[in-house]
């Protein structure tokens, strides 16, 4: 890597190793200055929005309308939480529902795409190249949404059924072939040791690739997590509307919307005076809701991506 | 060592198959525990499905002059767009009541919500999810899914064996509309409905500008003109969403060729989809379609629309507006607005409530062009072609468009409960239409002239208005006209696009230079391929004038 | 015995806990991909419901036509690569820069803070983002021009401006997706060996030095994988962000328009599934012959890098 130079005069040492301490520090510095400037200013380039959407779904509808979106609602209005929470129960359900697919569809998930990319990250394994591109085909080739939505319907009977919110989005193969690449930069002597040892794949598996790459792990887990967080399409797609038990939060929530867009236009029909349902502050608050606890599971995530995982570690 | 591998390797297995029998299990557990009701159909089912056969051959021997064989009881399921409101179910155990005492069926009702019908309603026709009836329109997939076999065919013959009232009821030319390439796969409604346009002006600022009236374009051009002098923080007119992008242009461009048409002795109008902006021009019996773009009067509408935005009369940003002009209305962001005369009430009612100094006013938008009568297509119900009992959905249909108690239940809900009867037609909205609106149910595609009633009260002179347009309302001359794109797809498919961009941006007057970009669009139409577009319209046009 | 069997069976037998670690992926991928794969024959047939997707007649290369009539089918191909290009180097430029400088940074409270509020655009779906955007840009009542109304500045009509989008789509793409992939590029620096640094420390090697000559080379495996993904969707745009944020607006579309949002005006009004599938099918026989290239020259030049 181009560090070890060991060939340098013993008598130079101490004053190379002062001068460079003085440059390291003055670097660290700078860096350090640099780094947390453009942090907090991308940082606050991000919370901005977010900011203006909390904001935004404390509004009266008319005030968006009319003065677009304030740091500071201008008309202070609870109506689209009110409007969102007016059945608790149902959003509950909509919650537990969203948490259950979220928490099996991860483990399975974690667990399914985790053994592929052990096997596809191991040198050993002869047909790594062609079975890697067995599951790559697929993020490039697809038949389209009809033929699969008729196969899901009519062979494998998804309609109104909760595994479709998690089979669909199980794998995927992005995810997949990132964790492989992550497994690969476990050193191979590693493995090699454990199968001199007499382990088997299952235990150098659970017993060296797993614990070596939490922070893959933990990532590619956050990433299938925060996709089936966000998930309303395949609600959309296999759930009846008779079926709000098994409704997620996201098409819950988007629900409510149209439903109350929907009796707006059923006003403007019957010449009853509109009831200004708060369509744009509910997108927001929309937004809040579904955002909240999601975000506030990421800091415990955090912990695994701690700098200086020491490989030795595991060997001894 | 070994021993603990094998475990792991076996409970592997264990897992994999798992998975596999998952969807198998999954394919059982749909079956069986979908909606109690749907189950109840399912096990209702079974035993008709094998009696199927015998039945139909039993029905096309002997059965057609004894009436129709309805000993079996059987669930119907119906697919209505929109969501499903609160008192729904209610209303229909009134009308399943009814249905069953009639016929000895019940209808279930499914819901595909506004903002997910656009992708379900092509894809229930795939899944081969079992159901029975769904609305449709002209703007509701109805040709599409008609040309690829999505629905029952209706004959003459069914029509009067299994919905006698409405064979009997049906406007001839509704049953002519619906007819695609010769056969109707949809009960179009029993109510001719007329679109006719309103403003609504601010009493306050015509009064401060000294505008008396805003019933015509000229005078409109002089009440916006007045805004932008005075008022700097008011659009006039906040047009450019998808549902009012073209409001302007329609008008300018009806105007001038009504003009056009009582002055010259040749007749122009409108043909074929929307989307193709194609136009007839007729003189001497001779019949030629060409786009819009080729009438001399559309680069006077063009130009003026330019001279309109140019004077600020909408917004620099309208083509990307997400508000239609009402709303912008409402919220005291622009000085007038456009509207189809039937939401105009609505309107009126919530903006005088909340605004009474605006002091608001409606005017006519015709301009002594007559309105138009709409197509019967615009609602309609049709039968899914794989619907295991066709006869008795469409024998449930006659019901729900014919009989006064069933129609009544669901249009306007439960009498007493949701709505009473106001005499005249007339209706009045009781405070629980909440759960059940008036005219909200999707029940548009049964809407029948006979049981129609409109809401009481309102705009003060929207009687006044509506007597007018009554009177001088007139089908469009191409109405019943229904063109088969089978041949030139790929072209409407090009100019759809070309539609949806060049056009409208003209349609709001964006462009520097009327008549070279009158040119420009014209290429692209003909790279497009509109020409054999226009002239496959033009043939079956002239096979269509023939006919009649 | 065994010598005489097909290699491949014997690998069968030989790894079979390996092969069966990758059965569940290979059954969900199955299922979900590879048997309703069969329906791009859709691509070349009329679809009715009566025959579905296998008996509905075939019309050749008709559903391809309207794409290629246009004369849209090159401006939408190169739009879409070239904002695909444009995206893949800011985002992965940006990424690997915040994920360096989180890696890097001491303060505890101050990383995980600044890592969290990164993720929060992540969230906030196009629709709303592209109200936030007509918000600042529109003419008369937007932000922006408020601001230089008030200094008394011209203002100006972002709208019709058609050098302003690819900026505004840069921007807003980076914004939704630094937090993101930021992560991806932290997993991978903090898997590095710990050692190494150590070793290097004590050499003295500088800050730069380190990330020069550890941190780089040891993420270089993520990014070429992530570089060779993001071949295989150089050909889809990111439908919702073109269609939410320019808010499908015609005065731009020269520099806007990608296949994704061309092919789906042009279905506005028209409902052919099979048209839909035909564009897709070009979408993935371009992004398959790049892919092919890509890899083939990652193989060549660091095989363990390579995607299959």
């Amino acid at each position: 890597m181009g560090i070890g130079r060991k060939d340098e005069e013993d008598f130079c040492m101490a004053a190379i190793n002062y001068r460079r301490k003085k440059h390291k520090d003055y670097d660290r510095l700078i860096f350090s200055l640099v780094s947390h400037l453009a942090l907090i200013v991308l940082s606050a380039a991000c919370l901005l929005p977010f900011w203006l959407v909390i904001s935004g779904s404390f509004s009266d509808q008319q005030s968006i309308l009319l003065n677009g979106y304030q740091l500071i609602p201008k008309q202070f209005s609870l109506d689209a939480y009110q409007m969102l929470f007016r059945i608790p129960e149902e959003l509950i359900s909509a919650y537990g529902v969203t948490i259950l697919v979220t928490v099996v569809g991860t483990g399975l998930g974690l667990l399914v795409t985790s053994m592929a990319s052990y096997v596809l990250a191991n040198k050993n394994f002869r047909y790594r190249y062609q079975v890697s591109f067995f599951f790559y085909f697929t993020s490039i080739f697809g038949g389209g949404l009809v033929p699969w939505y008729i196969f899901n319907t009519k062979y494998l009977r998804f309609h109104n059924n909760i595994i479709a919110l998690i089979l669909p989005i199980l794998v995927n193969v992005t995810y997949l072939l990132i964790l492989k690449s992550y497994m690969m930069s476990i050193p191979e002597s590693l493995y090699e040791s454990a199968y001199l040892d007499g382990a088997g794949d299952l235990v150098v598996y659970f017993k060296i690739a797993l614990p070596l790459s939490k922070a893959g792990l933990a990532t590619v887990g956050l990433f299938i997590a925060l996709n089936y967080w966000n998930d309303w399409y395949n609600a959309m797609l296999f759930l009846d509307e008779g079926r709000r038990e098994l409704y997620p939060l996201q098409y819950y929530l988007n629900n409510i919307l149209t439903k109350a867009q929907a009796i707006n236009a059923a006003a403007a029909r019957s010449g009853i005076a509109a009831s200004d349902v708060p369509s744009e502050p509910m997108k927001l608050a929309m937004t809040v809701i579904a955002t909240g606890p999601i975000v506030l599971l990421y800091p415990f995530l955090q912990k695994y991506f701690v700098k200086g995982v020491t490989i030795g570690a595991v060997k001894g | 060592m070994i021993g603990k591998k094998k475990r792991v390797v076996s409970l592997l297995l264990v897992f994999a198959m798992l998975l596999v029998t998952l969807c198998a299990c999954g394919a059982q557990e749909s079956g069986g525990q979908s909606s109690p009701a749907a189950a109840d159909t399912q096990t209702a089912k079974q035993p008709e499905a094998a009696q199927d056969e015998t039945q139909e051959t039993a029905q096309d021997t002997e059965a057609a002059p004894a009436g129709p064989d309805i000993s079996e009881e059987v669930t119907l399921v119906m697919y209505l767009i929109g969501d499903r409101p609160v008192d729904n179910d209610e209303v229909f155990a009134k009308i399943n009541e009814r249905l069953k005492a009639e016929i000895n069926a019940t209808i279930e009702v499914k819901f595909m919500s506004w903002s997910e019908y656009e992708q379900k309603y092509p894809l229930i026709f795939a899944s081969g999810e079992d159901w029975d009836i769904i609305y449709t329109a002209d703007w509701c997939f109805y040709n599409a899914q008609a040309t690829k076999q999505g629905f029952y065919e209706i004959t003459q013959e069914a029509l009067e064996t299994y919905a006698p009232m409405t064979a009997e009821t049906m406007y001839e030319e509704a049953w002519e509309q619906a007819k695609v390439d010769g056969k109707v796969y949809m009960l179009p409604m029993n109510y001719k409905e007329i679109t006719a346009y309103v403003y609504m002006a601010r009493g306050d600022l015509m009064d401060k500008y000294g505008i008396t009236s805003v019933a015509s374009l000229d005078e409109a051009e002089a009440y916006m003109d007045a805004i932008v002098q005075n008022e700097p923080s008011l659009i006039p007119i906040d047009v450019g969403s998808d549902y009012d992008k073209l409001f302007l242009y329609d008008r300018m461009w009806k105007k001038a060729n009504w003009e056009n048409n009582s002055k010259n002795n040749e007749i122009i109008s409108e043909i074929g989809p929307w989307q193709v902006m194609a136009s007839a021009s007729e003189a001497d019996g001779n019949i030629t379609v060409k786009g819009d773009f080729d009438q001399e009067t559309f680069l006077e509408v063009i130009t003026r629309l330019k001279d309109w935005r140019d004077r600020g009369f909408w917004s620099k940003n309208a083509v990307v507006n997400t508000q239609n002009n009402t709303e912008s209305f409402q919220a005291g962001k622009s000085a007038l607005a456009m509207m189809n005369g039937n939401t105009a009430k609505s309107v009126y009612a919530s903006v005088s409530a909340e605004h009474p100094e605006w002091d608001i006013r409606v005017f006519d938008a015709q301009d002594g062009v007559p309105p138009v009568l709409n197509s019967y297509l615009a609602n309609g119900m049709s039968i899914f072609s794989k619907s295991k009992n066709p006869e008795r959905a469409l024998m449930a249909l006659d019901y729900l468009r014919n009989d006064e108690e069933i129609n009544s239940l669901f249009c306007y809900g439960i009498e007493g409960k949701h709505w009473e009867d106001a005499g005249d037609g007339l209706l009045v909205s009781l405070p629980d239409s909440t759960n059940y609106a008036y005219d909200s149910n999707c029940n548009w595609g049964v809407r029948n002239d006979a049981y129609w009633r409109m809401i009481e009260g309102g705009i003060p002179n929207l009687t006044e208005l509506n007597a007018v347009w009554q009177e001088t309302a007139e089908s469009e001359r191409f109405q019943t006209f229904v063109f088969n794109d089978e041949s030139v797809k790929n072209e409407i498919a090009a100019i759809g696009e070309i539609f949806n961009t060049d056009y409208k941006l003209l349609g709001l007057g964006f462009t520097d230079d009327p008549q070279a970009d009158t040119e420009k669009l014209r290429e692209k139409m003909e790279a497009a391929g509109a020409q054999k577009v226009y002239d496959e319209i033009q043939q079956q046009a002239i096979a269509y004038l023939e006919a009649n | 015995m065994n010598s005489r069997k097909h290699p491949f069976l014997q690998d069968l037998r030989k790894n079979r806990t390996k092969w069966l670690m990758l059965l569940p992926a290979a059954v969900v991928v199955i299922l979900m991909c590879y048997i309703p794969m069969a329906g791009v024959v859709l691509a070349f047939k009329e679809f009715n419901y009566h025959d579905g997707i296998f008996g509905s007649p075939w019309v050749g290369f008709d559903n391809f036509q309207y794409f290629f009539k246009s004369g849209k089918a090159w401006l939408t191909t190169r739009n879409t690569i070239l904002y695909n290009i444009a995206f893949l180097c800011v985002n992965t430029f940006l990424q690997i820069t915040c994920a360096i400088m989180l890696s890097e940074l001491a303060g505890k409270a101050f990383k995980r803070i600044t890592q969290s509020v990164m993720f929060l655009p992540y969230f906030i779906s196009w629709v709303v983002v592209g109200a936030f955007i007509y918000n600042m840009f529109n003419y008369e009542f937007g932000a922006v021009n408020a601001f230089l109304k008030g200094i008394g500045a011209e203002p100006i009509d972002v709208y019709s401006n058609k050098n302003a989008w690819p900026v505004i789509l840069i921007i807003v793409s980076a914004f939704k997706n630094v937090g993101y992939g930021t992560v991806m590029y932290l997993a991978s620096i903090v898997s590095i060996d710990g050692e190494m640094f150590e070793a290097a420390e004590l050499d003295g090697a500088t800050m730069w030095q380190k990330i020069r000559y550890i941190t780089l080379p040891c993420i270089r495996p993520t990014v070429v994988i992530l570089f060779l993904l993001a071949i295989g969707t150089i050909m889809k745009g990111d439908f919702q962000m073109f269609w939410q944020v320019t808010g499908n607006n015609p005065m731009v579309l020269e520099v806007t328009d990608v296949i994704d949002t061309y092919v789906t005006r042009s279905m506005l009004t028209l409902q052919e599934f099979g048209m839909t599938s035909a564009a897709g099918l070009y979408q993935s026989g371009v992004s398959f012959v790049l892919v092919l290239i890509a890899n083939y020259i990652v193989k060549k030049a660091e095989p363990d890098y390579a995607l299959f």
